[in-house]
């Protein structure tokens, strides 16, 4: 959001000068409360969120963003917000459970991705079986994973190292093949990447070098594949699920692998778009990977009687803030059973960027 | 036959380049150059075995064979035998020249026996024209397999394949 913007989501009430007086680290200007509240209904934050300490900001430069080249810098600082407020979530949660370990092994060096694939597999012991949740197995080795606030349409996923803890954020208006590509995709940047600043395009192919290679294991891709000649559309939608893949993953992948030529390529890349595949994932699986980080802990807070808003009054968030990062990772949110205890707030699906930084004021 | 060339491809043969080969309708896998093929058929209850009291047990085939299998055994018999005491260089060469028109064709053989799968991999040396082998050249036999009651390789269809993973959450 933008100064200008703010001054019109106040209504014109507070001034251009006074804001960039509120924004500037070196003013001694500190805010009127009744601007303060004007900016808590125009921001969508509760008023204690000017009270907190410093919140630390992600910066773009380090995060990894996939579709970078489409994405207007006003949607990857909501994403990077909601990372930001991920961070905060995440620290609130370690303090109160025990969760694993980072255990993500840097893979520089590998002459190919799928070859820095297959080694991670076999770090962590997978074989060259399919992988049934994504999300579990970040989550088992350590990586935070969270939900893109829903508006956040046009940044597919992204992922950052906070100190030496992985985040993944998958975005859950996307299908489910597409999340668990993206985690694949993500945990490629986390592994190959590591620290630096995956931005170009060849890093972004890379990324998807590894997930292609993760997903579908070339051995186990081999032992369940039909003779070219059967890899019809028909056997290419049957197949797909085995390893909770795209459409046009799997196609790919096979061709990739030398197992469909040139033109059975081609031919069924056509045909899929045609049927929409290239868009969406008819006949895709039921259920989203999940996560059961978050399914252990709020069960456990529920059953000790925290509900979602004390969470969220704790960290002054809003509930639907929370409840935006954990979207298509749980089940289903258990209805919250108090009201909303900031009243200031409307629910927002999610919060803009706070671009500026407020003093305290005391009160 | 199908199910068994496919558990064969999904082994590191495929990956080192193996084939399926269908020519006349004679289901087999083939290696790169063409110079081997393996097919897979079903034996008699004395595939898989090898009883050093009675060394001219020979294993029969449960079906016999049409004529490309026919003539596969009889090119095997007719073959200039190529075989690893050549060296490298000289078997390569030789391989190119000699490709499929000398192709090589083994049979991994088995039999189920309950929850056991005896197999062997052999060479038939002599075939009856009604299609039965009457002498190997050589004979590979393997361990039995302890095999499920289900198929091997069953289909994967309702299979919900890879592992649970549980993840420890614990309260401080």
């Amino acid at each position: 959001m933008s100064k200008a913007d703010l001054h019109k989501a106040t209504n014109t009430k507070i001034s251009l000068r006074t804001l960039t007086n509120y924004e500037d680290k070196f003013s001694e200007t500190r805010p009127r409360y009744e601007h303060l509240q004007l900016l808590s209904v125009a921001l969508k934050l509760p008023v204690e969120f000017f009270f907190g300490p410093d919140i630390e900001e992600i910066m773009p430069d380090a995060a990894s963003f996939r579709s970078l080249s489409k994405l207007p810098a006003s949607q990857r600082d909501a994403a990077l917000a909601a990372g930001t407020f991920a961070k905060e979530l995440c620290n609130w949660i370690e303090q109160r459970f025990s969760l694993p370990e980072p255990s993500v092994p840097p893979l520089r060096g590998f002459a190919t991705p799928e070859a820095a694939a297959d080694a991670l597999r076999t770090e962590w012991g997978l074989g060259e079986r399919p992988i049934k949740n994504t999300v579990h197995l970040l989550e088992v080795h350590g990586v935070r994973v969270f939900s893109l606030p829903v508006d956040s349409r046009a940044v597919d996923a992204f992922s950052l190292w906070h100190g030496d803890r992985p985040f993944v954020f998958l975005n859950p208006k996307k299908s489910a093949e597409h999340g668990r590509f993206d985690a694949a995709h993500e945990l490629g940047h986390l592994t190959m990447h590591t620290h630096t600043v995956p931005r170009s395009r060849e890093a972004e192919l890379e990324a998807d070098r590894f997930a292609s290679a993760f997903l579908m294991p070339q051995g186990d891709v081999f032992g369940h594949v039909p003779p070219s000649s059967m890899i019809t559309r028909r056997a290419i939608i049957q197949l797909k699920r085995r390893w909770g893949v795209s459409a046009m993953a799997l196609v790919n992948r096979l061709y990739k692998l030398k197992i469909i030529k040139d033109w059975q390529y081609r031919t069924l890349v056509i045909g899929l778009s045609s049927d929409g595949y290239r868009s969406s994932e008819p006949e895709g699986l039921v259920e989203r990977d999940t996560s059961q980080i978050f399914a252990k802990v709020f069960s456990t807070l529920r059953a000790e009687g925290t509900t979602r808003s004390a969470i969220a009054r704790d960290l002054a968030f809003t509930t639907a803030e929370i409840d935006s990062l954990l979207v298509g990772l749980v089940m289903a949110l258990v209805p919250n059973m108090e009201s909303n205890v900031i009243p200031m707030s409307p629910p927002p699906v999610s919060r803009p960027t706070p671009k500026f930084k407020l003093k305290a004021v005391p009160k | 036959m199908g199910q068994n060339r496919r558990g064969l491809r999904s082994g590191r043969l495929r990956t080192e380049g193996w084939t399926a080969d269908d020519t006349g309708n004679y289901p087999t896998l083939v290696n790169p150059d063409k110079t081997l093929a393996i097919a897979v058929c079903t034996g008699d209850n004395l595939t898989g075995k090898y009883d050093p009291d009675r060394p001219n047990d020979k294993p029969k085939l449960k079906y016999t064979k049409g004529s490309m299998t026919i003539e596969a055994v009889e090119r095997n018999s007719s073959t200039p035998y190529l075989f690893p005491e050549m060296n490298e260089d000289a078997k390569a060469k030789r391989a190119k020249i000699e490709a499929a028109a000398n192709r090589i064709t083994w049979m991994l053989m088995r039999r189920r026996d309950g929850d056991a799968l005896f197999s062997e991999f052999s060479l038939p040396w002599e075939i009856s024209d009604a299609g039965q082998v009457e002498d190997w050249k050589h004979r590979i036999i393997l361990d039995p397999l302890d095999v499920d009651p289900i198929p091997m390789l069953s289909d994967d269809s309702g299979e919900d394949p890879g592992d649970v993973i549980e993840v420890p959450v614990q309260r401080r």
